[in-house]
C-alpha cells in the first residue's frame, strides 16, 4: 500500500494545513478534512549531517524543506547526491527512523 | 490573599484516547486525540467559558510532568501558539513538578500577575501517558522519585506510596484487613462519584467496598497486588486529558464579572525528596505545612471547607490528605471514610469528581482539572455530582512525587 503523508484542509476557508495545527491559522476553524499531499515539489534548502542521532546506522544524512506544488513546506530525507537549491524533486513515504518495534515514517526526496 | 481569580475552566474528557490495533506479533496504538490535540482544546475551551478572545490572553503557562519521555516532546509551550493565530509572539513557559506541573504552573500565573506583569493568564495541565506499554509509563513515572535511591533502584511510584501505607498501618496499629477495608471505601467512594462525572476515565468502577473486597486476588478482573498493600484499585489510573484556566486580578475579574472565585490561598511545601529521610512516614509534614500557609492566607479553618479535591494517587494518600487538610482526626480517616463520611450528601464532600483513582489521573494535567472542576462547583455549573448545600469554600490538595511536592490551593466565591 502506497504511504501519503496528510495535509489538513480546513473546512471553513479551504487552506490547506501541514503539519496539523489543530486551528486554520487564517480563519480560526478546527474542523479539517485530511488530503494526500502532493508529491513533487522545489527544494528550498538542505542540510548535510555528519553527527547524527541514535537510530540512524548511516555514515551522513542529508536533511531538506522542499516547497510541495501546494505551497505547503515539508522536512524531509534527500537521496541526491548534489542537491541544489531550487531543483525539482518527487517525495515518497517510507520509514526513517526504527525505535524498537515502532517505525517512524517520512518524506524521502529524489530528483526522479 | 492573593489578588487573582478564575474567571474560565475547561476539562477535556479524560480516559486511554488511543485505539488499539492487535498486529497479532504485537499491538499497534494509534493516537486519536493528540498532545497537541488535547493542549489546544483546553486552551481553547477555557479562553471561551471566560468569555474572552484569545488576543485578550498576555501569557500561557503548561503544565506537564514528562512528554519527552511519554510522546518524545520537550519545549512544549510553544505548543499554545496553535491555539490562535493571535498566540504567536506571547510569552509562553512549561512548568514541571511531577504529577503537580500544573498547580505549580498557576502558581507562576499568580505570582505574574500580583507583580502587575500580565491582566489575562491561560494556565494549560497536559498529559498524554497511555502511547507507551506499561512497563515504560512505569519506568517513565520513576523518574519524578528521587533516582539515585529510589527510582534507579527499581522503585516504582505504587512502592513508594506502600511504604507511608505500611508506616499508616503501623502507626496506628491496624492489622492488613482493617487497612485493605478501608482503603477499599476509599475507592468505592471515588468510584461512585465519578459514575455521574462524565469526562471521567472509569465510569463503571465497583461502587461498593464490599465488591472491591470480593474481588479475586488473581485472574481476570481480579483486585492484584501492585506493591504490598497497595493492589490493584488502590491505584490511580493511566489516563491522557488536559484541563485549562485563566487567570485575571481580582479587581477586574469583580467589574466584568457576574461570579467571582479568588484564589484566597495558596500554600507550595516541599519535602525532603527520598523517602527515607523522613522521619514521621505516617502523615503529610510538608502536606500539613501547605495547608497552614494557604489557610493562613485565606484566612479560613478546616470547619470552612465545603468541598475539597485531593491527590488520591493512592488511596493511602486520600486518607494523608485528609488528616491533613484536618477533616479527619490523625489515624481517624479510614474510619471515617468506611462510616460513609464526605460524601455528596455530608457537610464536606471529597472528590466529587471521582478523583485520580476513577475520573483519572494525566499527571501534568491532574492540578488544573483539579482547580477548573472545583472554580465549576463554586460558580454553580458542576461537572458531575454536587454537593447538597451549594459551596462556598473548595480546596485542592495536589502532590508531586512520593508527597515531595504539595500544593494546597483555597479557593472562594465572593460574587
Amino acid at each position: 500500500m502506497e504511504r501519503h503523508i496528510l495535509g489538513y484542509k480546513c473546512r471553513g476557508c479551504g487552506r490547506v494545513w501541514y503539519p496539523n495545527r489543530g486551528v486554520c491559522q487564517d480563519c480560526r476553524g478546527i474542523e479539517f478534512d485530511p488530503v494526500p499531499l502532493p508529491q513533487t515539489g522545489k527544494l528550498l534548502t538542505f542540510t548535510v549531517l555528519h553527527n547524527l542521532a541514535v537510530d540512524f546506522e548511516v555514515p551522513s544524512l542529508t536533511l531538506g524543506i522542499v516547497e510541495l506544488s501546494n505551497g505547503n513546506r515539508i522536512t524531509g530525507h534527500l537521496k541526491i547526491d548534489q542537491p541544489k537549491i531550487g531543483m525539482k524533486v518527487t517525495g515518497k513515504v517510507e520509514p526513517v527512523r526504527q525505535v524498537g518495534y515502532q517505525t517512524f515514517h517520512g518524506m524521502v526526496f529524489s530528483t526522479t | 490573599m492573593s489578588n487573582v481569580s478564575i474567571i474560565g475552566a475547561y476539562n477535556t474528557k479524560f480516559g486511554a484516547l488511543i485505539e488499539v490495533k492487535d498486529m497479532i506479533s504485537f499491538k499497534r496504538k494509534i493516537d486519536t486525540h493528540s498532545f497537541y490535540d488535547l493542549i489546544i482544546e483546553a486552551g481553547r475551551g477555557a479562553i471561551k467559558d471566560a468569555g474572552l478572545e484569545a488576543k485578550d490572553i498576555d501569557a500561557v503557562w503548561i503544565g506537564s510532568c514528562s512528554p519527552s519521555r511519554f510522546v518524545n516532546q520537550e519545549h512544549v509551550a510553544p505548543i499554545a501558539t496553535a491555539i490562535d493565530p493571535s498566540f504567536r509572539f506571547k510569552p509562553m513557559t512549561r512548568t514541571e513538578c511531577a504529577c503537580a506541573s500544573s498547580s505549580v504552573a498557576i502558581y507562576d500565573a499568580v505570582y505574574a500577575i500580583e507583580a502587575g506583569r500580565y491582566k489575562n493568564v491561560l494556565v494549560i495541565g497536559v498529559e498524554k501517558m497511555n502511547l507507551l506499554d506499561t512497563p515504560s509509563m512505569t519506568a517513565t513515572l520513576a523518574t519524578c522519585s528521587y533516582f539515585p535511591e529510589e527510582g534507579g533502584r527499581g522503585a516504582t511510584f505504587p512502592s513508594l506510596f506502600a511504604e507511608l501505607a505500611k508506616a499508616y498501618k503501623a502507626h496506628y496499629k491496624l492489622s492488613d484487613q482493617e487497612l485493605r477495608t478501608q482503603l477499599a471505601h476509599v475507592a468505592a467512594l471515588c468510584y461512585r462519584n465519578a459514575a455521574a462525572n462524565p469526562l471521567a476515565h472509569v465510569q463503571n468502577g465497583p461502587a461498593t467496598a464490599e465488591a472491591i473486597l470480593a474481588l479475586p486476588e488473581t485472574g481476570r478482573g481480579s483486585n492484584l497486588m501492585i506493591a504490598a498493600p497497595l493492589r490493584l484499585h488502590d491505584c490511580s489510573l493511566v489516563s491522557d486529558g488536559a484541563a485549562a484556566v485563566v487567570l485575571t486580578t481580582t479587581e477586574n475579574a469583580k467589574a466584568t464579572r457576574k461570579k467571582v472565585v479568588e484564589i484566597a490561598g495558596i500554600g507550595h511545601s516541599v519535602e525532603y525528596f527520598p523517602l527515607s529521610q523522613r522521619a514521621n512516614k505516617h502523615l503529610l509534614e510538608a502536606g500539613k505545612n501547605a495547608v497552614t500557609k494557604a489557610f493562613q492566607e485565606a484566612r479560613i479553618s478546616t470547619a470552612d471547607i465545603d468541598i475539597a479535591e485531593v491527590h488520591d494517587c493512592f488511596t493511602i494518600n486520600q486518607l494523608l490528605t485528609t488528616e491533613a487538610l484536618g477533616l479527619s482526626e490523625h489515624g481517624r480517616a479510614g474510619y471515617d471514610y468506611a462510616a460513609g463520611r464526605f460524601t455528596a450528601e455530608d457537610k464536606v464532600s471529597v472528590n466529587l469528581s471521582g478523583g485520580l483513582k476513577a475520573k483519572g489521573h494525566p499527571v501534568g494535567a491532574t492540578g488544573a482539572s483539579m482547580h477548573a472542576l472545583v472554580y465549576k462547583q463554586l460558580i454553580g455549573e458542576p461537572i458531575g455530582l454536587a454537593p447538597k448545600k451549594a459551596p462556598t469554600i473548595g480546596v485542592t490538595f495536589n502532590v508531586g512525587g512520593s508527597a515531595v511536592t504539595n500544593c494546597v490551593s483555597v479557593l472562594r466565591r465572593i460574587k
